[in-house]
C-alpha cells in the first residue's frame, strides 16, 4: 500500500530535518578530533584559531636529483614540486607543518610519516630540503625567520626510529 | 510534541508569517527549482571533467590514508586500476545523470561515485573541503520525489522538491553559521588565555600575515592590512557577524539574494587578502542564494534591512514605514 501523501512529506521533512541537525551537531562533535572532521562531517571551524606566536614551518628545497640548488626553493611555487596543484597549497603546507611539529617534538613515527607523504606525493627524484621555523612577529606584525631543520631524502624513508632522527640536524 | 516545538524554532529563526504560496506562485517556485537541480549536475559534470588534467597525478600518488569510503583500496600506494575505477565511475555518473537527472538510481550513483571520488582525493594526510558542499547536495537529490522534473507536477510533488532545495540552502547556510561559531568558540578561548583572538583588533592582519607566511605570495591588499592593522577589524567583525547569523536567513527568502551576494564578496575579499580562492562555495551561492526560487521577485532595499537578523529592529525604528 503506497503511503499517504501527506504523510510521505512529513516523512521528508523530518528526514531532511534529521540530516541538518546532524550536519551541525556532528560538525561540533568533529572539532576536537585531530583533523576537525568526522567524514564528510566537518566542524567549519575555519581560521577561527587567530595566529600568535607560535612556530609556523617552510620547507626549503637544497638539492634535487643529485644537484644542489644555487638558491634554495620554496616549496610553495616552485617547479620542483610535482603537480601542486592537484591538491591545495593548504594541504600541502598542513602536512608541512606538521612535519615541522613532529621534528620539533622528536616523534620519529610522524617525522617518517610526514615525510613520506611529502616526498612520495610532491616530489618524483630525490630531494634534499630543509624545515625552516617563522613567525609571526606582534609590533609591528611581520614574518620573521627563527631557523630551522635539514632533512635529506636520501636517506632511506623505513629507516629505524634512531636512524630517522640522526638524518635530521638543526640549523643555527 | 515535537510539532510544535520546531512550529517555535521557526518562528524564532524568522519563518515568513505568510502560509503556502499560492497556485501560480508554486508552479513558478517550481520550474526555478527544476532549473537549478540540472544545474548543479552541470556544474558538477563541469567540475569533474575540468580535473581531467589531474588524473595522471592521482596515479602517481603514494602514502594513502584511505578515509572510511575509499578503505578497499587499502593504504599505501594505491592501485592504478582502483584509482581508474573511481575515476571513470564518477565521470560516468556525472554525465548520465546530467542526460536523464529524473532515475533515482542514477543519482544515487552519482552520489555514491562523488563521494568513493571525495574520499580518495582527501586520504592523503589532510583534509580539503572543495567537494563538501558539492557532496551533500547531490545527496538531497536523492530524496527528489517521483515526477518532479515533469512540466505539471503533483502539487506533493512540487512541495517536496521545494523542501529539497530549501533543504541545500540550508546546508550551504549552516555551514556558514558554523564557521561564525567556530571564530566565537575559538575566540573566547584564546582570549581568557590572554591569546590574540577573533575579537582582537589585528585579528584579520595576522590570519593574513600567517597566510602569506604559508604560501610565500604576496596579495592584492594584504599588505595594507597587515601594516594598518585597524582596518581589518570592522572587516573581521562583519564576517563574524554575517557568518553567525546565516542559519536566520534559511527562513528569510527576501534575504536569500541579499546574503548571497554579501557572501560572494566576503569570499572575494578572502582572495584580495589572502589568495584562498572558494571557487566551489562561490558556485553554490550564486545558484542556491543569488538565484534562490523562493526569492521574491522584488524587495524594498529598507524592507530589507528590517528583516536582517539580530540587528533587523535596528532598521525597522529608523526606517519605520518599510515594516
Amino acid at each position: 500500500m503506497k503511503p499517504k501523501p501527506q504523510r510521505s512529506l512529513h516523512r521528508l521533512r523530518y528526514t531532511l530535518a534529521g540530516f541538518l541537525l546532524s550536519l551541525f551537531l556532528l560538525g561540533l562533535v568533529a572539532a576536537p578530533t585531530p583533523k576537525h572532521e568526522i567524514f564528510p562531517y566537518f566542524c567549519w571551524f575555519l581560521f577561527a584559531q587567530t595566529p600568535g606566536t607560535e612556530d609556523n614551518f617552510e620547507l626549503l628545497i637544497t638539492a634535487y636529483d643529485g644537484q644542489v640548488l644555487e638558491q634554495p626553493q620554496s616549496f610553495m611555487g616552485s617547479p620542483l614540486v610535482f603537480n601542486p596543484g592537484a591538491e591545495s597549497s593548504t594541504n600541502a603546507h598542513r602536512i608541512i607543518e606538521a612535519l615541522g611539529k613532529a621534528v620539533i617534538t622528536t616523534n620519529p613515527d610522524a617525522i617518517q610519516k610526514h615525510r613520506s607523504m611529502i616526498e612520495g606525493n610532491y616530489f618524483t627524484k630525490p630531494v634534499s630540503y630543509q624545515i625552516k621555523k617563522k613567525g609571526i612577529r606582534s609590533r609591528p606584525i611581520s614574518p620573521h625567520w627563527k631557523g630551522g631543520y635539514l632533512c635529506n631524502s636520501d636517506f632511506p624513508l623505513r629507516s629505524t626510529a634512531r636512524t630517522e632522527l640522526l638524518i635530521w640536524s638543526r640549523l643555527s | 510534541m515535537v510539532t510544535t516545538f520546531l512550529n517555535r524554532l521557526y518562528r524564532w529563526l524568522g519563518k515568513p508569517t505568510a502560509r503556502t504560496p499560492d497556485w501560480s506562485a508554486l508552479t513558478r517556485q517550481n520550474a526555478r527549482c527544476q532549473m537549478l537541480v540540472r544545474a548543479f549536475y552541470a556544474f558538477l559534470t563541469f567540475k569533474i571533467m575540468f580535473e581531467q588534467d589531474l588524473w595522471l597525478s592521482f596515479m602517481g600518488r603514494d602514502s594513502m590514508e584511505p578515509l572510511w569510503p575509499v578503505w578497499w583500496m587499502g593504504s599505501g600506494s594505491p592501485s592504478d586500476l582502483h584509482v581508474q575505477l573511481i575515476l571513470y565511475a564518477n565521470l560516468a555518473a556525472a554525465i548520465l545523470v546530467l542526460i536523464l537527472p529524473q532515475f533515482r538510481a542514477l543519482r544515487i550513483f552519482c552520489f555514491l561515485a562523488f563521494l568513493q571520488y571525495v574520499a580518495f582525493r582527501n586520504s592523503f594526510g589532510k583534509i580539503n573541503h572543495w567537494g563538501h558542499l558539492l557532496l551533500f547536495t547531490s545527496f538531497l537529490f536523492i530524496f527528489l520525489p517521483s515526477g518532479w522534473h515533469k512540466l505539471k507536477p503533483t502539487r506533493n510533488a512540487k512541495a517536496a522538491t521545494s523542501m529539497i532545495i530549501g533543504s541545500c540552502i540550508a546546508v550551504i547556510l549552516v555551514t556558514y553559521t558554523m564557521s561564525g561559531l567556530g571564530k566565537i568558540i575559538v575566540g573566547v578561548m584564546q582570549a581568557s588565555q590572554g591569546q590574540p583572538n577573533s575579537f582582537s583588533p589585528d585579528s584579520l592582519a595576522r590570519h593574513i600575515a600567517d597566510r602569506m607566511l604559508e604560501t610565500n605570495q604576496d596579495s592584492a591588499f594584504g599588505d595594507i592590512i597587515v601594516n594598518m592593522p585597524l582596518l581589518g577589524w570592522p572587516m573581521m567583525m562583519a564576517t563574524i557577524y554575517f557568518q553567525l547569523a546565516s542559519v536566520f536567513v534559511i527562513f528569510r527568502p527576501e534575504l536569500h539574494r541579499f546574503w548571497g551576494a554579501i557572501h560572494l564578496l566576503f569570499h572575494a575579499g578572502v582572495y584580495l587578502t589572502m589568495t584562498i580562492s572558494f571557487n566551489n562555495s562561490v558556485f553554490m551561492l550564486s545558484l542556491f542564494l543569488l538565484a534562490s526560487p523562493f526569492a521574491p521577485d522584488s524587495t524594498c532595499p529598507f524592507g530589507t534591512l528590517t528583516r536582517l537578523p539580530l540587528i533587523g529592529r535596528l532598521f525597522l525604528k529608523i526606517f519605520p514605514t518599510t515594516s
